[in-house]
């Protein structure tokens, strides 16, 4: 009997930031955040940012 | 004797005017010092009002080592017809800090005029300084910061202000769209969530 064969998917790239120490960024110098919080949490603004970037294709890539 | 903070080579105190014409220059400015891999600070960034101004100012002041002062708001108030000097203050607070504590004595500063040589006319005594012009044009602000803070790392990974403006614009595109995903009224951000969101779209930026 045949097996029914999965249809390979690409892998999904998963950013995910370590915000904790400074990030190395390529030929620009390490980002840093400030230690002060907003009223915003910084989870939810993280995801905004990388839905509005990933649909115009301006989304870090792993 | 106050510890130094952790982060204080990294901190940039701006000490800036908050009104809603300097807006565009304030945004651009600290855009540009997150993208040079510093951190701004400003008054603006704690809620808590228990807390006196001038203090909160004075303790950024003693947390960075670098600080942008721009006199561009010293001029005479519509209403009393007297001179606008908050700013000119702060810088004299900050000048003081350098000047009379050892372990501040290596504090740079990015002294900002909307003219190169109106400051002779109301402060003469900073003579010695060079003052720069913004000509109240972000994209000229964005150039001296880049150059300042360059002049004030050994990173090379510095691009040129040209590039660093162009990012921001990239920025100002997308953020009435974050806006509108997070339901939060641009015009009303708050600075630390103004902040965090240029941290995050650097960081996630490609």
């Amino acid at each position: 009997m045949a097996t029914k064969r999965k249809k390979a998917m690409p892998a999904k790239s998963r950013v995910e930031i370590d915000w904790s120490k400074p990030i190395p960024r390529k030929n620009l110098p390490p980002l840093r955040r400030s230690p002060d919080r907003g009223v915003i949490p910084f989870e939810k603004i993280e995801a905004a940012v990388k839905e509005v970037l990933a649909a115009r294709g301006a989304l870090k890539k792993q | 004797v106050p510890r130094i903070d952790p982060d204080y080579d990294r901190n940039v105190f701006i000490n800036c005017p908050f009104d809603e014409v300097y807006a565009p220059l304030f945004e651009a400015i600290v855009f540009a010092v997150y993208d040079l891999g510093f951190v701004p600070r400003s008054a603006r960034e704690r809620l808590d009002s228990s807390e006196i101004r001038l203090h909160k100012i004075i303790a950024l002041i003693r947390r960075s080592r670098l600080s942008i002062h721009d006199l561009s708001r010293t001029d005479l108030d519509d209403t009393t017809a007297l001179p606008r000097f908050n700013m000119p203050l702060e810088l004299g607070i900050d000048l003081g800090c350098k000047t009379f504590s050892r372990t501040h004595a290596r504090k740079s500063f990015l002294i900002f005029d909307s003219e190169q040589y109106r400051f002779q006319k109301y402060l003469s005594d900073i003579g010695g300084q060079d003052i720069h012009r913004h000509g109240n044009d972000p994209k000229m602000a964005v150039q001296r910061v880049r150059d300042w803070l360059k002049a004030e790392t050994p990173l090379s990974a510095f691009q040129s202000g040209a590039l660093v403006y162009e990012r921001y614009l990239e920025f100002q595109r997308d953020l009435p769209s974050l806006c509108a995903k997070l339901r939060y009224d641009l015009d009303n951000l708050t600075f630390a969530d103004f902040a965090d969101t240029i941290s995050a779209w650097l960081g996630y930026h490609r």
